[in-house]
């Protein structure tokens, strides 16, 4: 007998598996632990007012990218999802996403403009940006009085400090071009160039032009004149700037309370001449969602809200996305001016599909670069050719 | 008696379960699961019904989960291989046409009309019977109907403008009861002679109170509902005004039917319009594409998964992208399987050998200290070796063994293939050879101590004998293990992954692939390398591949070691 209750189960639990579906009348939510919290709260504030019950499920942040598209590709989605912004090119390709279209344009003022343009696609706003995660010059103020303003005063000023084990700058050249591309985009290279509705034009790949080589010739003189030991990845460069062996650092805010933990005296100014990369996170609704307009209600009416906005950054301190709250938040963390000074000069991630065929061949032309293996030149054409090989499959 | 009428019921219900789930998955169009359960559900029967099946009785639950864990899954992977499902293309036909019928655009002049709730009272309580009053921007007053329910959540009402203070829709009739205070105050809507009392309004604080009523009876059903009035347009609440007020949009894609010309024919043709250019939808290459009525041109609007026949399995062999660097791959992936059971084996044998000398002392301490590598979990190590030993400048064996001690060049690890290589196989030995040692511990254990002793008599060296002895009756059982572990390393993901990640890149190449890459990263890198796409058909056809290659190996080796001919027969 006790095989056939375990047969009943097993049979039971896999016919049973779509238990955290969207229903009519009841907001669901999928967030990750850092926001499910404050999503909590708000719900049960938004469920006296208005009487919509909001029930938040708490996933792993990585989960909510996959489990969604085969949730909403069932009709058995949550109606809002909290995630980033590189997810939307994927999502709003298959239709998985609702226009965001409620806010006036003087609401839309108030956002930093690279925190929209991330949530676009194809020229529609699909998700409500609430923090930006952007790169930034670190400097310890013990060595550096001055942060510099341009990349030679920036080459100059490493270049005099690095001797004997202590470097002027450290950042992590390998492994990922998320670190790189400041400076090649500083220089005037780009990923995609953009068509004249302001798309991305994926047949317009800007990573071997002038400005490109440029950028990336600098990176590799960062490397001939020994500012930057071969092999250095994100840890071993967060590692000597939290250990008090470089001077300066190219990080992101994530990287703060590790740096005010290790108790080092840092400022955050823009990286000189650099145009990083701008990854934002933020809210969608699910374009099969049968609550879209209460789901639309909700994050109008309480997580557009200046005092909502401002909790959602102490639970999860990225740049906040919008100046007002940026503006509240600099007064109790004021490293964060450095940020939104660094955020006028970006360019968002590329989320059109595309991308995906960037990231290999293009890490693969900054290593062989840095290496002394082919010329910057050579390497990024290549590179090129292989994107573009990949797109026109 | 008693132990065949439980039998009898169990039964029962076991195919009641099952043929329950049977129709479940099949009205979801879970044809696949739905045959295997319907299998199952006659090997059950049989088992438990026919005396003949008696001892598969032990078998069935085994059974279920080769077919949940195993059957289906391989099912699955070959149903995907011959479809295009990958990203842009996630829905079926269906659902593709749905998402489209459903899609509202707000009409590009639009007006909007504001509104109020007016609602049957009964027993001094709010009922879920309501009806709308309408007022458009020049002050027209409008009655909407109550809405009806016409497919899975979606609702249709009709409007019309008030004139004289009363109208009909659809044989119902409305009028308004104005206050006697104040005329312009609508306190109630008659409908057919009922009074339906003023309930809510948006523009309206007094009614406040009764939004979360208005929220959890009215919301769900306005939310998807749409307002026809042939003179007026279309009605809607969007997700750019919420409930605040109504707007004129349409539905953007309407069926309709158009006579078109097939085989020389007339015939009527059911097809999508876009409402906006009036132009049909075209349907090709598994998607739905609008066309630009002035220059032709056409955007695709949403795509779906169907049947690709052999695309998948065609595009391996003659898409440039795959197979030009398809050949190194391939060659280095039958290297590393080979060469990774070579020196683990290798390693693990002599270790083995060492540790079987009854004469060592603190044999078993020793024994568990060379397990601790296996009981370490991989990703760990990996990234241990990867950061702490083999980085260019902080590792520990360029700065300290090669820098400090030795005074050689610091080697490029990861930048240099043949370096790279080196470094894998270092790492993947260390996680490898504590499973050989053990194997081959328990093998030798087997081996009787007087066929050495007869050897040492006939005056055998032991070079000679452990080549004579030892190492032939090891082989018998260790060899289907190595084909394991063979077939084990050429899918090994984890180590490449995790300490390479392919690199070095491979100069030159058309596509993005690295000189350490083994057939299944590389394919990881093409099916899924990055942030913002996926093709699930591509890796599936793969994957068939590649257990196609790894089937084939196996057999071939199988058969020449004789590993599964049963002993004296």
């Amino acid at each position: 007998m006790k095989r056939l209750v375990v047969l009943s189960i097993v049979i039971l639990a896999l016919l049973t598996m779509s238990v955290f579906a969207a229903t009519p009348g009841q907001l669901l939510i999928w967030a990750d632990s850092t926001r499910a919290p404050i999503l909590k709260q708000l719900g049960n504030e938004f469920q006296a007012v208005y009487g919509i019950p909001v029930k938040v499920v708490e996933m792993n942040f990585g989960d909510i990218r996959t489990k969604f598209i085969t949730a909403a590709a069932a009709n058995e989605g949550p109606d809002i999802i909290v995630g980033a912004n590189d997810w939307v090119g994927e999502f709003a390709a298959d239709g998985l996403l609702t226009p965001i279209t409620f806010l006036s344009s003087s609401q839309l003022k108030q956002f930093a403009p690279s925190s929209l343009a991330a949530f676009s696609y194809g020229g529609k706003l699909y998700g409500l940006p609430y923090g930006i995660d952007v790169l930034a010059l670190f400097y310890n103020k013990d060595y550096v009085t001055n942060p510099p303003t341009t990349p030679d005063q920036l080459f100059t000023m490493a270049k005099q400090m690095t001797a004997g084990g202590f470097y002027g700058l450290a950042y992590a050249v390998y492994g990922d071009p998320y670190f790189s591309a400041p400076f090649v985009q500083g220089f005037g290279g780009y990923v995609f160039g953009t068509t004249k509705d302001g798309a991305l034009n994926p047949n317009d790949i800007g990573l071997d032009n002038a400005g490109a080589v440029a950028g990336l010739n600098y990176i590799v003189k960062l490397f001939t004149s020994g500012i930057i030991p071969q092999g250095e990845d994100y840890n071993t460069a967060a590692n000597l700037f939290t250990s008090g062996k470089a001077a300066m650092m190219i990080n992101g805010e994530w990287e703060v309370p590790a740096v005010q933990q290790a108790g080092i005296n840092f400022g955050v100014a823009p990286i000189p001449g650099g145009k990083p990369f701008v990854g934002v996170q933020g809210f969608m609704i699910n374009s099969k969602s049968p609550n879209q307009i209460q789901a639309m209600e909700f994050m109008s009416d309480y997580i557009n809200t200046p005092d909502t906005m401002y909790k959602i950054w102490q639970a999860d301190p990225r740049i906040p996305a919008r100046y007002d709250v940026a503006a509240k938040a600099e007064a109790v963390a004021p490293w964060l001016k450095g940020f939104v000074e660094a955020l006028s000069n970006t360019t968002p991630m590329p989320n059109i599909p595309q991308m995906a065929s960037v990231w290999n061949a293009w890490t693969n032309a900054i290593n062989l670069a840095v290496s002394g293996k082919e010329s910057s030149q050579a390497a990024l054409t290549t590179a090129v050719q292989q994107i573009k090989q990949a797109i026109s499959k | 008696m008693f132990k065949k009428m439980i039998l009898w019921t169990s039964t029962a219900i076991i195919d009641a379960i099952l043929a329950w789930s049977i129709m479940v998955l099949m009205v979801n169009g879970s044809y696949g699961l739905g045959v295997i359960v319907i299998l199952l559900l006659v090997f059950i029967d049989y088992a438990l019904i026919n005396p003949k099946g008696y001892p598969f009785k032990y078998m069935i639950p085994a059974l279920i989960f080769m077919m949940i864990l195993t059957v289906y899954p391989i099912y699955f992977t070959v149903q995907l291989a011959f479809q295009n499902y990958e990203t842009g293309y996630m829905w079926t036909r269906d659902q593709a046409v749905n998402i489209m019928l459903d899609t509202i655009v707000i009409s590009p002049n639009p007006k909007f009309f504001d509104y109020s709730i007016y609602t049957l009272y009964k027993d001094y309580k709010p009922t879920d019977n309501f009806v709308m009053l309408l007022k458009d921007a020049s002050g027209n007053l409008y009655v909407a109907s109550s809405p009806v329910k016409t497919g899975n959540n979606k609702y249709i009402g009709n409007f019309e403008m008030i004139t004289n203070g009363s109208v009909s829709i659809n044989g119902i009739d409305y009028s308004l009861v104005r206050s006697l205070k104040d005329p312009s105050q609508i306190i109630a809507i008659s409908v057919n002679g009922q009074n339906y009392n003023y309930f809510y309004s948006p523009s309206d604080q007094t009614t406040f109170p009764n939004l979360k009523f208005f929220n959890v009876n009215y919301g769900p059903e306005l939310s998807n509902t749409e307002f026809i009035n042939p003179q007026f347009g279309t009605l809607f609440f969007t997700t750019t005004y919420g409930f605040n007020k109504l707007v004129t949009a349409k539905y953007e894609y309407t069926l309709s039917t158009i006579p078109v010309i097939e085989n020389g024919h007339n015939v009527e043709k059911t097809v999508l319009v876009n409402t906006l250019t009036q132009q049909p939808v075209v349907e090709h290459d598994h998607a739905f594409w609008n066309v630009d009525p002035t220059t032709g041109k056409q955007t695709m609007i949403i795509g779906y998964y169907g049947n690709a026949g052999l695309s998948n399995f065609s595009s391996l062999l003659t898409n440039k992208q795959i197979t030009s660097p398809f050949l190194t791959v391939f060659i280095w992936t039958f290297e590393w399987a080979a060469l990774s059971v070579f020196f683990t084996f290798s390693v693990g044998l002599i270790l083995a050998i060492v540790l079987n000398n009854r004469n060592m002392r603190l044999r078993s301490i020793y024994r568990t200290l060379l397990i601790i590598p296996w009981a370490i979990p991989g990703f760990i190590s990996i990234i241990i070796f990867r950061v702490g030993f083999f980085n260019v400048s902080f590792g520990i064996i360029n700065r300290i063994f090669l820098g400090e001690w030795l005074h050689l060049a610091p080697i490029n690890w990861f930048g240099d293939a043949f370096w790279a290589k080196v470094a894998l196989f270092l790492v993947n030995t260390w996680l490898g050879f504590p499973y050989m040692m053990v194997i081959a511990l328990g093998a030798l254990q087997s081996i009787p101590d007087d066929l050495y002793e007869a050897a040492s008599i006939d005056g055998s060296s032991r070079w000679h004998s452990f080549w004579t002895i030892t190492f032939p009756l090891l082989m018998t059982p260790l060899a289907p293990l190595l084909i394991a572990s063979f077939a084990y390393n050429f899918n090994n993901f984890n180590v490449i992954y995790l300490l390479t990640g392919g690199n070095p890149p491979i100069p030159n190449s058309i596509t993005p692939a690295g000189q350490t890459d083994i057939l299944l990263s590389y394919t990881y890198n093409l099916a899924f390398g990055g942030v913002a796409g996926r093709d699930y058909s591509l890796a599936a056809a793969i994957s068939i591949l590649i257990f196609v290659i790894i089937a084939a190996i196996s057999a071939v080796n199988f058969k020449l070691s004789g590993s599964f001919k049963e002993v004296n027969k």
